[in-house]
């Protein structure tokens, strides 16, 4: 199995939470969200964005409004909803029942190589995902 | 140098190079294909231009002008196609692994830079596959010798029909590549090499202009010649065309307004019809012109045009080239069909004699004339007079009745049968008879508002057997002998002696005073230098400048002799019989080639200084020369007798079955004579003689020559 093309579905699966997670802090434009992603390896080019934006715009999770930009036409900044922000609450309380049980398995696991290798090395675990939502504008 | 664009790249306005242009059309276009309607890709799009906007304004800093690199930053941050995630729309099933972009099938373009005239053969290489366009532009130069330049215009054909690929995406489709962003990125890397390395020399040579997009660097510098020689070519057979167009286009416009009077009564259609294809005309012709000058603009000066107005021309064209062929199929319907109308004139109070004559021209003094001057057609008092030769045909019979008759008919052409005879109908060809005379019109007119239908008038005539008839000058033209189709044009015809009285025989119209072939008053442009004389008459051939012959004789023994002539051979002959008294034929002629005498009587040729001549006498034939002949060939069988007096250079005679020959008079260098069965021959030669003599024969040789026997 291609390790590459496993990161990628993994990264796929958890980045829409991540997604909604920062619109839910506050109303934020997109290339914020690539922004606050930085360093996660989950949103490398912004062009993913735009279509899961609006695919979540579309299943009425996220809304938008226009804000006069600097200079320039008018950005679109996008809003959670109250769907979005009930199904964030689901998919956060189900991301840590996963990450628990994950983290438990591949522990065990871990011990077993270290056991069968002869060696204690601490497993490769990923970093935690961390997100605080940040506070929302007043 | 490139050319600039400005565009609206989601709500930014940008000045953006071409190359670069090229690129992120290529880019859109390639994350455009990656999602469908229902996913909601035009507002994916639209967020995608406004945020590409964004990236490229702001790093544009002070610069106003986006080049190939602020596009590249910006899609790096953007990402690639492939990172949008989810297939390409089109083809989902095609190899994931490698480039997977759709593969839109390979299109003819020419190849612009890489062009030696207008890059049409290196397209064409690029699209049958070939590595090197140099092969295909040595197979258009051999077809270009092989047609002796007829290839040419193929060539200039191509060269205007088959796009130029200018886009990225457009030269990858050129040679079949899949326009993937990776291969429009190399192409426009490509683009820019080849571009730099463009010589111009033909273009600031020939035409002092910059000529950027010709002579690319080719492998073959003889080749690049050829191709110069060759687009010099197409530009000359270019600029031919236009002025050929050009003046057929002027005259047709010249036409128009000179055919004014005239279309009334000549236009297949109505008039509105007529003026509507004149427009077409106008166009057909009009359009190529203006094609081929904005052609040798664009390539000569290098023009800028519309892009709609190559489509909008041709699409002009079509539709007046569709108007014409229809208005050509209504034209020619209105021709099918024939129809006609036929009057007899009573003739009763003619005496013996009928006398036909022509009514004159029926045509006024302001009449117009026909384009230029034309007495045939003409146009005045609201009338169209016609007076063409073959229009009025008359035809002599005879008689069933007993009496003379006069018949005509006008035969037209129309839509139908029933609108062919009112067409007919509507001709005016009016006859009259005056005392014994009858006057017939020299052609027909119509009346304004009528229309010329090919009408042709048929009159027939018949003359009781017996009677006479005769034909004044001019209208005798006209006339065919009904009965005797073969011979309408012999010397004895009507067509031939105007004036001349013409009875009414069982073997048809016999011509009483008519100068026959032989006859002294006899005027014929007759020529004959090979001579078949058969029979007892007497003759002589005389050297004169003009060629002309004289039977002397009763009537009835001139008729006794026959004339044959065919090309430049004349035969008289009596048939084998013999003639109650004597007849003497005198023939003068220029030249003299051969004479065969059969059983004829004396013959003298008297004058001539010929380069070759020969003489074959047969039977009872006496005859005697009084000329000269570089070549005399002589042939005599039977008791014929032959005395010559001149002198040639060579002789040759054959003699058989008691000839004689008496040359004794006839000074040659060489000769070479046989003779058998009792023959004689003498001669006089001054070189060389060759002689076979059987024992019968005697020939003696006078003179200083060596003789071999």
């Amino acid at each position: 199995m291609d390790l590459e093309n496993a990161k990628l579905q993994m990264r796929k699966g958890v980045i829409e939470m991540c997604v909604l997670a920062v619109i839910a802090g506050r109303e934020t434009y997109p290339p914020e969200i690539i922004e606050k992603l930085e360093g996660t390896d989950l949103l490398v080019k912004e062009g993913t964005l735009y279509p899961l934006l609006i695919r979540l715009k579309n299943d009425g999770l996220v809304d938008y409004i226009w804000r006069e930009g600097v200079k320039g036409p008018p950005r679109k900044y996008f809003t959670i909803t109250e769907d979005g922000r009930k199904f964030l609450d689901d998919l956060t309380a189900g991301w840590n029942n996963l990450v628990q049980v994950v983290n438990r398995t591949i522990e065990h696991h871990a011990a077993d190589g270290a056991e069968r290798r002869g060696t204690s090395e601490a497993p490769d675990t990923p970093p935690p995902l961390n997100i605080e939502p940040l506070p929302a504008d007043s | 140098m490139n050319k600039i664009l400005n565009i609206n790249l989601g709500g930014y306005a940008i000045t953006i190079d071409d190359d670069a242009y090229e690129h992120i059309s290529a880019y859109l276009e390639s994350i455009r294909r990656r999602f469908s309607e229902s996913e909601g890709r035009d507002e994916i799009m639209r967020d995608i231009e406004s945020r590409l906007g964004e990236i490229i304004t702001n790093g544009l800093g002070n610069r106003t002008i986006v080049m190939l690199p602020d596009v590249e930053a910006a899609i790096e941050v953007m990402g690639k196609p492939e990172d949008f995630g989810g297939e390409p729309i089109e083809k989902p099933g095609a190899d994931k692994s490698a480039k997977r972009i759709i593969t839109p099938g390979k299109k003819l373009y020419r190849d612009e830079q890489d062009a030696v005239i207008g890059g049409v053969c290196s397209g064409m290489a690029a699209y049958f596959g070939f590595q090197e366009p140099i092969w295909m532009r040595l197979i258009f130069v051999l077809l270009a010798l092989i047609s002796f330049g007829f290839w040419a215009p193929v060539y200039l054909l191509l060269w205007v029909l088959v796009q130029p690929a200018r886009t990225a995406a457009e030269r990858l489709a050129m040679r079949g590549e899949t326009p993937n962003v990776e291969n429009i990125a190399r192409e426009i890397e490509q683009g820019a090499e080849r571009i730099s390395k463009r010589v111009n020399e033909f273009g600031s040579k020939n035409f002092g202009s910059n000529a950027s997009r010709n002579s690319a660097a080719v492998a073959s510098g003889c080749l690049t010649v050829v191709g110069k020689l060759f687009l010099g070519l197409v530009i000359f057979i270019a600029i031919a065309m236009v002025f050929g167009l050009g003046s057929a286009w002027v005259a047709g416009i010249w036409a128009f307004f000179t055919a004014q009077p005239y279309i009334s009564y000549f236009s297949p259609l109505s008039t509105p019809a007529t003026y509507l294809g004149f427009v077409n005309g106008f166009f057909l012709l009009g359009i190529p012109i203006v094609a081929l000058v904005l052609w040798l603009g664009r390539t000569i000066f290098r023009f800028k045009t519309p892009a709609w107005l190559g489509s909008g021309m041709s699409i002009l064209w079509v539709l007046n080239f569709v108007s014409l062929v229809l208005l050509g199929g209504i034209a020619f319907a209105g021709f099918r069909q024939s129809g006609s109308v036929s009057k007899n004139l009573d003739l009763t109070g003619i005496g013996d004699t009928l006398n036909v004559q022509w009514a004159g021209r029926n045509v006024s003094d302001d009449d117009r004339d026909w384009l230029v001057d034309d007495e045939d057609i003409r146009i005045g008092n609201k009338r169209l007079h016609i007076n063409d030769d073959d229009i009025v045909c008359i035809r002599v019979r005879h008689s069933e009745t007993g009496r003379f008759e006069y018949s005509q008919t006008i035969r037209a052409r129309g839509a139908s049968g029933e609108d062919a005879t009112e067409h007919a109908a509507s001709t005016n060809f009016d006859v009259r008879k005056e005392g014994n005379t009858l006057l017939i019109p020299s052609g027909y007119f119509l009346n304004q508002g009528k229309k010329w239908r090919v009408q042709e008038v048929r009159i027939t005539i018949s003359v009781p057997e017996g009677k006479f008839i005769t034909f004044g000058d001019v209208i005798n033209r006209r006339v065919y002998d009904a009965d005797y189709d073969d011979d309408y044009d012999n010397e004895t015809s009507i067509r031939r002696n105007p004036g001349r009285v013409f009875r009414m025989t069982n073997d048809g119209l016999v011509c009483s005073g008519c100068p026959r072939f032989g006859d002294a008053n006899y005027e014929g442009s007759d020529y004959f230098e090979n001579f078949v004389l058969e029979g007892g008459f007497e003759t002589e051939i005389i050297h004169d400048d003009n060629f002309s012959i004289i039977l002397d004789g009763t009537e009835s023994d001139r008729n006794g002799i026959e004339t044959i002539r065919t090309g430049d051979n004349l035969t008289l002959t009596t048939r084998g019989k013999n003639l109650a008294g004597t007849v003497r034929c005198t023939i003068r002629t220029p030249t003299f080639t051969s004479l065969v005498a059969d059983n004829s009587g004396n013959i003298t040729i008297r004058g001539f200084d010929e380069h070759r001549a020969s003489i074959t006498a047969k039977g009872q034939s006496r005859i005697r020369g009084f000329f000269d002949c570089n070549n005399l060939d002589l042939t005599l069988l039977g008791k014929c007798f032959m005395e010559l007096t001149g002198e040639s250079d060579d002789l040759s005679a054959t003699l058989t079955d008691g000839a004689e020959l008496e040359a004794s008079g006839w000074r040659t260098h060489r000769a070479e004579v046989s003779a058998t069965d009792a023959s004689r021959a003498r001669l006089n030669v001054t070189e060389h003689a060759n002689v076979k003599a059987d024992p019968s024969s005697t020939v003696k040789v006078a003179g200083t020559a060596n003789v071999n026997e």
